[in-house]
């Protein structure tokens, strides 16, 4: 009887194995790697004649291959040096476009783009050029504080070390629009100048600190440059900062001193209560609704005699994601 | 279970894999696989098995899925051919006569590895971790023969066994595996007190996959061959001649997954090959009694690659002592 029993479990057991067959395959699809690539459509764009990303219009990319292939398509300002890659995976380029974004640095009015599409596994390289005819607003992602083209925007506070505190205008060298600040100073002071910006009450939209991101420009060759990001709450609602009731914030890094232009992005939670120069600790929750004031401020990275400074330009906090 | 002359077997488990040594959100990674078969006796002489599995592409088995030789080493002895410019992998001299066993550089797997280790293509792609290789499933038989008085003993197997799941496409590769060995007591038959045994053996393995013609990918086809010869012959008491040859020519082309450690194929090799490795060996040797023995032996090893359009000879000699304790 046990046996018959075995037996029959047996039997049913083995169709059911067989049964367990699955249909969807593992692992990357084995053409995008080992296929051969054949360009069935060439690469072209649907905007030959210019784009105005300040219209939010936006560029569509075009192109067909033999295989699904893990593709990059990227894109380099020939006057600005700033850049943007796509990647993805298909058999054509549909759903693919761009909207005037940039990786690091941003792209400028009137600037011809070259646009290299390429593939993984593949030697392949088509190219386009497409002109841009207007620049991307990126203001709409969060609160801009300031690109310098509006003085009410901002005010520029020196100190006894700055060497130099002014706003430059040069379309060639500003990052967006046609000015940036050059500020710097020489001691071994770590204060060597800011630039301020006023907030009026609420005006950051997102409440939630995590999600929040500043973001600046910044452009260096001296050693040891730093940045000092400066906020200041008002938790009476007077109107001002008031030392030992209102609390104040801040973050510190170093510049890079490539001598070129570097997007910084930070996240707020990064920041820590201010505890310097007369200010304390109130009660050590950063409540962005009573934000009032920002400043950027030219540091150093030590205590060192020296020379520390920077460009700046396009200072903007963003909500979710950095810029 | 026994009905008489045919025993059944089955066998089914399930295996669980994780890792959380840099990554306290590692997810499990299930896998099953299940055996079942029949043995059956037809006569006292000969005797017949099959038995059916399938094991998941997720299946998880340290222990049986640890190579005992570790391909990814270079071998011990002439890592590096033809002026120092072609590095060999392990081959089939290297295992057959590798005796570094207790150095430190050994080929020998000395852990259990919780991944898939590494293997040589070249001796064939159905089943490189045994029983126990992730996304198989089909059918193995086995019969043996042998002759009442054991002159003659010769075993024959083939495998059939296809992908469980496609890899990096629907279609799945198909397995097959054909071997035939056999044991001549040549003493025996013609009435020797002496040892004089004649064996040999042939195995044929190939894995298979057809691909639409608009995926523009190679097909996958993979053969593996081997042949080998030995003879034995006791020329006075406790000495024998020994002779043997052994051949592997091994051709073709297959996607072989990489996987990461979560057992996820990250991407694939594309293994090429199209080469003979050959041995041809002859040596004496003498047992002092059952625990220790010499062997005196001269061997030439054969290796072409067309792929790779080189060739070389190893020619070796060697005493090789050996007392067990």
């Amino acid at each position: 009887m046990v046996k018959t029993f075995n037996f029959i479990t047996v039997i049913f057991i083995f169709p059911l194995l067989i049964s367990c067959g699955k249909e969807d395959y593992i692992g990357p699809p084995i053409e995008a790697q080992f296929g051969e690539l054949i360009i069935l459509e060439p690469f072209s764009s649907d905007k030959p004649v210019g784009v105005d990303f300040s219209l939010n219009d936006t560029v569509r990319f075009f192109s067909e291959f033999s295989i699904s292939a893990n593709f990059n398509i990227n894109i380099s300002g020939r006057n600005s040096g700033a850049n943007f890659t796509i990647s993805g995976t298909g058999k054509n380029l549909s759903n693919v476009f761009w909207a005037g974004n940039s990786d690091n640095i941003f792209f400028k009015q009137y600037e011809w783009c070259d646009v290299v599409l390429s593939f993984d596994n593949s030697d392949t390289t088509l190219s386009d050029s497409i002109l841009i005819l207007g620049e991307r607003d990126f203001s709409n992602l969060g609160y801009l504080l300031t690109s310098y083209e509006d003085p009410s925007e901002y005010g520029l506070v020196n100190s006894q070390n700055t060497t130099q505190l002014q706003v430059l205008n040069n379309s060639s060298i500003a990052i967006h629009g046609n000015n940036f600040l050059d500020i710097s100073g020489e001691g071994s002071n770590t204060y060597f100048g800011a630039t301020r910006i006023s907030m009026p009450l609420g005006a950051i939209s997102e409440p939630d600190k995590s999600n929040i991101f500043f973001n600046g420009f910044f452009k260096s060759d001296l050693n040891g440059s730093a940045v000092v990001v400066k906020m200041f709450e008002d938790e009476n609602n007077d109107g001002s900062y008031d030392q030992g009731i209102d609390e104040a914030w801040t973050y510190k890094f170093t510049l890079n001193s490539n001598g070129v232009w570097n997007k910084e992005s930070f996240n707020f939670d990064n920041f820590i209560v201010d505890q310097t120069a007369g200010n304390v600790q109130i009660d050590g929750n950063l409540n962005v609704g009573n934000i009032i004031r920002l400043d950027v401020v030219c540091s150093q990275n030590g205590n060192s005699f020296g020379n520390f400074g920077y460009f700046v330009d396009y200072l903007i906090l963003t909500y979710n994601s950095s810029l | 279970m026994n009905f008489k002359k045919i025993k059944l077997h089955s066998e089914f488990g399930f295996s669980s894999l994780t890792n959380t040594m840099n990554n306290f959100d590692s997810k499990w990674i299930n896998g099953e696989f299940l055996n079942v078969g029949f043995n059956f006796d037809i006569s006292d002489n000969l005797s017949f098995s099959t038995s059916f599995r399938s094991v998941s592409e997720d299946f998880s088995s340290p222990g049986s899925q640890s190579k005992r030789i570790n391909y990814s080493l270079a071998p011990s002895m002439f890592a590096q051919t033809n002026n120092n410019t072609i590095s060999r992998d392990i081959s089939l001299s290297d295992i057959i006569y590798g005796v570094d066993f207790m150095r430190s550089n050994s080929i020998y797997n000395r852990t259990i590895d919780y991944g898939l280790d590494n293997f040589n293509p070249i001796f064939g792609v159905i089943e490189p971790y045994g029983l126990a290789t992730p996304n198989r499933r089909g059918v193995s038989s086995d019969l043996t023969f042998s002759d009442s008085i054991k002159i003659i003993m010769v075993n024959a197997n083939f495998s059939f066994l296809t992908d469980l799941v496609g890899e990096g496409i629907n279609t799945k590769r198909n397995y097959s595996n054909y071997s035939i060995a056999f044991d001549f007591s040549l003493n025996k038959l013609l009435g020797f007190d002496k040892q004089f045994v004649l064996n040999g053996g042939y195995s044929n393995s190939s894995s298979k996959r057809d691909h639409p013609i608009d995926l523009n990918v190679q097909n996958v086809n993979l053969k593996c061959n081997i042949i080998d010869l030995g003879l034995e012959l006791e020329i006075l008491k406790n000495l024998s001649v020994l002779s043997s040859y052994k051949r592997l020519f091994s051709n073709g082309l297959d996607y072989l997954p990489i996987r990461s450690n979560d057992f996820t194929i990250e991407s694939y090799n594309a293994f090429q090959c199209d080469l003979v490795h050959e041995i041809n060996s002859l040596g004496l040797a003498y047992d002092f009694n059952k625990k220790s023995s010499v062997l005196i032996n001269y061997q030439i090893l054969n290796f072409s690659d067309k792929i790779l359009d080189h060739s070389f000879s190893i020619n070796q000699f060697f005493v090789l002592v050996q007392i067990k304790f």
